[in-house]
């Protein structure tokens, strides 16, 4: 993996969206199709080195929705595959909402692990720039570069004021244990000291950086990063993310659903 | 420190919403930010410089949204920074901001999908940003404007903004069938709403450090005058009118209001296995349910319009004596 | 100043010592092991292992330099002093306590750390509010804070900035704004990340003043030898994550074998 920056990853891009979009036109309870599909995803991405523990990791955010899609098992009232009652409350069990729920989830966990090959495979510098020569505009490119490029800074400098407040976030006198000190209203001005603090600093940096660039002879629009190579082979690529939308759409046609 | 962050985890992952929720919302938010893009070409500050503040800003949000203070019992709050990023940077500029931090958290962190980016940015950074500030704006001016305007105005746009975008987002999961609208929009506004107080502290705090510290920033940015009494009724009426809009749209959203919704829309797919069970019932009831909450709605803003002229009328006599 | 190691002066290098004197329950006591590591490993999320075993024990008092190139594990053991992270194994103890859940409330107001970056610990709209924000977090009253702040201050020489917003001040000014505001907490260890980074001569010599003035006991890491000399009596090398060498510091800098095979000339 080339890790320069300047990448062709248009056609993975494409390819990524052409396949979460397949995925998420998928009829419900299509498992057979979801099946198949995850089996062939997650062979690219144990190709690509992606460790089953990251992948749980970032999937985990998909959670609070799937748990906000609960109460569909209990309000709908189609296909009931259970009713009975908990003490004094009568409850069913509707089997669309389960379904609901299945495809959902699936779905989500699939289309995290699509985006995970994307940015594996290529670094986030190439995909902003391939962004940008699929006519993504350029102040917000070349802006999502910068931030990108300060993300990790800007964040260390963030660990380290909240550690710096916590180091000074003592108990009181003759207690040891932590405990959260002043009111809350102060807390919560305290934290927006950080924010304000950090932003100064950043606004600080950001003059300098550009005062740094306009020495080096940046003007106009300060656009940075272009694609120094380009995939050769995009339009076979293009048309292989135009199978697999097929393919994974006729699936979804064709297998049984449950 | 092990807290549970209350933070505003409005990111939808790909694969809840419904495709026709999904594009409407992209195309609503390519239309918002292509509009900021032009706006922000007609500023003074140089292009470069704009840029380059823009870009920094954006790690700046992710920066600052690991910042939290606790609450009570192993809870914190946390900043989403939609208003704080349109206060700072301008609304246009700030929309585009947090565009960029919401897409390169998805793309980056697959937190919130990338088919239904459009609708995160939209839920989160539009109507958070360039609604957020100009809620901010009109209520500083309601309140005289200053400092203490400005505090008021930042802190209720900040709040209504987490408002928003929880409500907003449980709507189109719930347009979509993905959460039962009657369970999920009372959780989501319940909880936020106690989010959204963290997300006005936070901000109204950030203000005030940088105000203090370094005014010019903000100079720019904000009136310092308050308004005359025509236009601060004019403006009052507008927050008013939004924020019982909202909720008078949130509180029809019982599970048959909602499906009305969804139906009078037109969200009606009989083909077999939908991709999305968009309608529970496929029926089409009328508008009553519908209508007659936005009338209530629309009466009770008669009702705020009025209070404000009153008391218009009474600032303007207590000015002049 | 007492010192319980045993130490050689080989030509081969100035080696740590390894005897320390016990209470015994195992457990070191009082004011001879004011700041006392054992076994210390520390492994980073990631894997990296930045501690490989550290041993040290510093009386109440001393002041002690802690000497090593970049990545040698400085400022993870510094990290580790006031508990913000944690052993993978070993003990911290500071101040007669073990360094836990259960003790990490006053760990913070016995230990002070001043950051390399003031800026990272300035986070308040003037001088007076970051010195205040330590006591008024320890939930002392009023007067109790209004009298730590002017000592803290008074003992930087700062008072005169009490009402500045911190980000307009000098870099030497922030410096001695940064200790202060550790100072208010009235700890009895202060440790120092780097404190001579960014100072010219004159600022090195006016800091060399002010912690000749601190009758805390000090750890002070930093790759400046010439402070080492002159504000502190012991030094400690770092390499690798373990420590190298524990010895005074004239002997230390008088080996230059011993510097230039760790970085440290």
């Amino acid at each position: 993996m080339i890790a320069t920056g300047r990448q062709d990853a248009r056609a993975a891009i494409v390819t990524t969206l052409l396949v979460t979009l397949a995925v998420a036109l998928l009829p419900t309870g299509s498992y057979l199709a979801y099946l198949l599909v995850w089996l062939a995803v997650a062979t690219v991405a144990a190709l690509s080195g992606i460790a089953p523990a990251q992948l749980a990791r970032r999937a985990l955010v998909a959670l609070p929705f799937v748990v906000a899609a609960l109460p569909l098992l209990f309000t709908r009232s189609d296909e009931i595959i259970w009713a009975g009652e908990l003490g004094a409350i009568s409850l069913s069990v509707s089997g669309a909402g389960l379904r609901i729920i299945l495809t959902t989830a699936l779905k989500a966990w699939i289309s995290v692990q699509v985006a995970l090959i994307l940015v594996k495979l290529y670094p986030i510098e190439s995909i902003v720039g391939s962004l940008r020569a699929l006519k993504l505009p350029d102040t917000i490119a070349t802006s999502a570069g910068l931030t990108i490029r300060y993300l990790d800074l800007l964040r260390n400098e963030a660990t380290r004021m909240l550690r710096a407040r916590s180091s000074r976030s003592a108990s009181p006198i003759g207690e040891t244990r932590e405990r959260a000190g002043g009111s809350i209203p102060w807390r919560a001005r305290v934290t927006g000291n950080l924010a304000g603090a950090l932003f100064l600093r950043a606004y600080a940096r950001a003059a300098r950086v550009e005062e740094a660039a306009t020495a080096r002879g940046a003007r106009g629009s300060l656009s940075f990063g272009g694609l120094q190579q380009t995939d050769p082979r995009i339009v076979q690529k293009a048309a292989l993310a135009l199978a697999a939308f097929a393919l994974i759409s006729a699936a979804g046609a064709l297998l049984p659903r449950f | 420190m092990k807290e549970v962050p209350m933070i505003p985890s409005l990111h939808i992952p790909d694969g809840f919403l419904a495709p026709e929720v999904s594009i409407a919302l992209w195309v609503a938010t390519a239309v918002v930010i292509g509009i900021a893009l032009r706006r922000i070409a007609t500023e003074r500050t140089n292009a470069p410089a704009r840029t380059v503040l823009m870009g920094i800003a954006g790690a700046f949000i992710f920066a600052a949204q690991m910042f939290n203070f606790p609450v009570a019992a192993g809870t914190s709050g946390h900043l989403l920074g939609g208003v704080l990023a349109g206060v700072l940077l301008g609304p246009w500029a700030g929309s585009i901001v947090m565009a960029t931090v919401i897409g390169i958290q998805a793309l980056l962190f697959q937190d919130g999908g990338l088919l239904v980016l459009g609708a995160n940015i939209f839920n989160m950074g539009v109507i958070g940003t360039l609604g957020g500030s100009l809620v901010a704006r009109a209520t500083s001016e309601v309140f005289g404007g200053g400092r203490r305007g400005q505090f008021v105005g930042v802190g209720f746009a900040a709040w209504l903004s987490v408002m928003a975008a929880a409500g907003l987002t449980t709507l189109q999961l719930g347009i979509s069938g993905t959460t039962d609208i009657g369970i999920g929009l009372p959780a989501m506004l319940g909880t936020h709403a106690l989010i959204g107080v963290g997300e006005a502290l936070i901000t109204i705090g950030a203000i005030g450090f940088i105000s203090a510290s370094a005014p010019d920033i903000l100079s720019a940015r904000t009136s310092e005058r308050g308004a005359s009494a025509p236009r601060r009724i004019a403006l009052g009426s507008v927050i008013a009118l939004i924020t019982v809009s909202l909720a008078a749209l949130f509180a029809s959203a019982s599970p048959d209001g909602l499906e009305r919704v969804a139906e009078d829309l037109g969200f009606l797919d009989q083909g077999q296995g939908p991709a999305f069970e968009l309608l529970p019932d496929y029926t089409i009831p009328g508008l009553d349910g519908t209508v007659s909450t936005i009338l209530a709605g629309a009466v009770g803003v008669g009702i705020v319009v009025v209070i404000l002229l009153l008391l218009g009328r009474v600032a303007e006599r207590r000015r002049s004596a | 100043m007492s010192d319980a190691h045993t130490h050689s002066h080989s030509h081969a290098g100035l080696r740590a010592a390894h005897a320390h004197p016990h209470a015994h329950d195992g457990e070191p006591t009082g004011d001879d092991h004011w700041v006392h590591l054992e076994h210390l490993h520390f492994r980073y999320p990631d894997g990296t292992e930045a501690l490989r075993g550290i041993d040290m024990h510093i009386a109440r008092g001393e002041k002690v330099a802690l000497l090593g190139p970049n990545g040698a594990g400085k400022s993870t053991l510094m990290l580790h002093l006031n508990g913000i992270y944690r052993p993978t194994h070993g003990s911290v103890r500071v101040a007669g306590m073990n360094v836990s859940d259960e003790t990490i409330g006053r760990v913070r107001a016995e230990v002070g750390l001043v950051f390399q970056d003031p800026d990272d610990q300035l986070f308040s709209p003037t001088v007076w509010e970051d010195v205040a924000f330590g006591p008024i977090h320890m939930g002392l009253d009023a007067g109790a804070v209004h009298d730590r702040v002017e000592a803290a201050l008074a003992a930087v020489g700062a008072l005169d900035l009490a009402t500045r917003p911190p980000m307009r001040l000098s870099i030497g000014q922030r410096k001695r704004v940064a200790l202060a505001t550790v100072l208010s907490m009235e700890p009895s260890i202060l440790v120092f990340d780097e404190p001579s980074a960014g100072l010219d001569p004159r600022g090195r010599r006016e800091l060399i003043e002010l912690l000749g003035t601190l009758r805390q006991t000090l750890i002070v890491s930093t790759h400046d030898l010439e402070l080492a000399r002159a504000a502190f009596s012991r030094s400690i090398v770092m390499g690798g994550g373990r420590i190298v060498a524990d010895a005074p510091t004239g002997d230390l800098l008088g080996d230059q074998a011993l510097l230039l095979q760790h970085g440290l000339a």
